[in-house]
């Protein structure tokens, strides 16, 4: 015989309390572990729908990528047509071409007619010193667009008039020019026709004229160093190579490189779009951090309530236990046990209703938390079921809060006099 | 030969709002082994008062009780817990066993005091006595009155104690079962251990070899 023995057959006499209690128990664990649950559900879909959106992001990227591939292949795009001898290398590190060419390779390209060209842009570009400012620009002489199709076209580029020139925003600013006024080039007098807005690249720092002038200028009569053709349009996959094929034939001296045309453009189409992407995917984590607090929150109510209604539960039913069993109570001190035995009596049967009332509870929360739907039409998710350290600290927790839950009561137990039972009875 | 239990000028005084009631009122008196003592009396007059003084769970307030030569009431609760362990065996009217616990059990509940852990057999050998093996694991709820008593009897019997305080024992038992029970009692005597029985009924007193009549709280002449 032992106090175990004593406690169990006690409990499987008086089911009904024990069940009440164990009840009382599995409420406070199952609110808390079913809460938990929802949590981590939450967490888990969370990355779920985050790692949905992500992958659905770089699928609509992707499809956008070709999408835009697709498009623009029956769209214009640029070439840039340089002279032969013209080296890329000292192009890209110069950003101007040092070989020069006739202007009328222009004309002579706008009198072809080439189907797969429909504006041309000759050019002459050189750095030079500004003596009036002692200061180092890219001179840009154009002529304006020449209409390969109709003269009715809008030009892509409006061009400088002469005795006029354009100023680069960064070049204005820093030599003060202003719309409207004059200054002098190389001894010749300009007015600022127009100071274009900050493109952040070698235009900042350009200053456009009439072609005539810059030729003369630059001492480069009847010769130019680039013509950039517009809104080129080709209906095959290599483009390029059709175009270099048909301008080859008309004007076989020189090379022609495509120039920020869709590359660029698809490029910022997939940055902006990415940028989206990634500001619907920010809103997206915040709506759902936003909604865990509100749970979190609610848990952090609804726990403690639970918890406390069932400790006071706890409480009660022990206390009604003890008036049950106060004969039982006298006569076991009657026959020597000590106070301390009574009291563990009691306090035994609480740390084991909070056992038994843990173990169910843990189930019981895990299966409502899983059960738990965010909203009707969603694809189950289950957190898994088996959380070790969680499982400890509940066993080991909740007998702890029912044993004192039950102190008072079995205090009240321990302290109670065999005799006036006795007397009693 | 030492007392098993001896009291002298004990008195018990019970306070209520109207009044003041001696319950016990300067009792002597000693129990040496193989005595068998009746106490009779009416209702109200002492003797379960009596009974809980002898048994080292009221304490009087005035004499002293001595329990196999020591006073229990000199010692820390716990301690004196001991000393009815050890020493004592109640037997009482209502036999109060614990309704959850088949025979066996309740006749090893007095083990969880002393922690002793080869009761089992001599509780087996209790019942066998009492002719109880039939019944080792029914509950209480499951036996007739005269059983639950012969139960209870076996129960304040596991420890061999030196002195038995027996409650109106055969009260609530017909005259057969309440023969049984006193040729128990008077068998516990003859093995050198010493009875206080507290009972309303001659018949059960004539078992005694000294019978005694309290009447408000003292000895009757």
């Amino acid at each position: 015989m032992n106090v175990l023995r004593l406690i169990t057959r006690e409990i499987v006499f008086r089911k009904l309390g024990f069940a009440l209690g164990v009840l009382s128990v599995l409420a406070a664990v199952g609110t808390l572990v079913a809460a938990l649950t929802v949590l981590r559900k939450h967490d888990a879909r969370t990355e779920q729908i985050i790692a949905a959106k992500e992958a659905e992001t770089k699928a609509r990227l992707a499809q956008l990528e070709d999408d835009y591939r697709k498009i623009t292949l029956k769209m214009g795009f640029n070439v840039l047509i340089l002279p032969k001898a013209q080296n890329l290398s000292d192009l890209y590190a110069d950003d101007y071409a040092t070989q020069y060419m006739p202007e009328e390779y222009a004309t002579r390209l706008a009198k072809s007619r080439v189907a797969t060209i429909n504006h041309i842009l000759p050019s002459l570009q050189q750095k030079v010193r500004w003596p009036e400012y002692d200061r180092t620009i890219l001179l840009m002489g154009v002529r304006g667009v020449v209409y390969l199709h109709s003269p009715k076209q809008t030009p892509l580029l409006q061009p400088v008039d002469p005795g006029q020139m354009v100023l680069g925003a960064e070049l204005a600013r820093n030599l003060n020019l202003k719309v409207g006024e004059q200054t002098k080039f190389f001894g010749r007098t300009f007015t600022v026709s127009k100071i274009n807005e900050d493109r952040g690249n070698k235009d900042d720092i350009t200053v456009w004229i009439d072609l005539t002038a810059a030729q003369e200028i630059l001492g480069k009569p009847g010769q130019i160093n680039a013509i950039l053709a517009l809104d080129c349009t080709c209906a095959t996959d290599d483009r390029l190579a059709h175009i270099r094929a048909e301008i080859g034939k008309i004007l076989p001296d020189t090379q022609i490189i495509e120039f920020q045309s869709q590359a660029l453009a698809r490029a910022e189409t997939r940055y902006r779009a990415e940028v989206e992407a990634q500001a619907a995917l920010a809103q997206e984590k915040k709506n759902r951090a936003r909604l865990r607090a509100e749970r979190e929150a609610f848990a952090a109510v609804l726990v403690p309530v639970v918890m406390i209604g069932s400790a006071v539960w706890i409480g009660f039913l022990a206390l009604a236990n003890v008036r049950e069993r106060r004969v039982e109570i006298g006569v076991l001190r009657a026959l020597g046990l000590r106070r301390r035995q009574i009291f563990t009596l009691f306090l035994g049967k609480a740390m084991l209703t909070g056992l038994v009332g843990a173990a169910l509870g843990y189930t019981a929360g895990v299966l409502a938390g899983n059960s738990w739907k965010e909203a009707a039409d969603q694809t189950p998710l289950h957190v898994p079921w088996f959380d070790l350290q969680l499982m400890i600290i509940l066993l080991v927790a909740a007998p702890l809060l029912a044993a004192l839950a039950s102190w008072l009561p079995a205090l009240l137990a321990a302290q109670q006099d065999p005799a006036d039972i006795l007397r009693e009875e | 030969m030492t007392p098993i239990l001896e009291f002298q000028n004990v008195c018990k005084v019970f306070t209520t709002t109207k009044r003041e009631v001696r319950a016990v009122d300067g009792i002597s008196l000693t129990l040496a082994p193989g005595d068998f003592v009746a106490v009779q009396g009416p209702s109200g007059c002492g003797k379960t008062t009596l009974l809980l003084t002898a048994g080292g769970l009221l304490q009087p307030d005035a004499g002293t009780v001595t329990i196999a030569g020591e006073n229990p009431y000199r010692l820390d609760p716990e301690a004196r817990a001991q000393v009815r362990a050890v020493h004592i065996g109640f037997v009482f009217q209502q036999f109060h066993l614990i309704p959850y616990l088949n025979v066996l059990d309740n006749v090893l509940a007095p083990s969880l005091a002393l922690s002793r852990p080869n009761s089992r057999p001599r509780a087996a050998e209790l019942l066998a006595h009492f002719g109880m093996t039939h019944r080792l694991h029914h509950v209480p709820s499951e036996l007739s009155t005269g059983e639950r008593q012969r139960v209870a009897l076996a129960r304040a019997l596991l420890h061999e104690p030196k002195l038995l305080l027996a409650d109106e024992p055969t009260g609530n038992l017909d005259s057969d079962n309440g023969k049984i029970v006193l040729q128990y009692l008077t068998e516990f005597t003859r093995n050198g251990g010493a009875v206080l029985l507290v009972t309303h009924d001659a018949d059960a007193a004539a078992y005694a070899n000294r019978s005694l009549r309290l009447r408000n709280g003292k000895w009757e002449e």
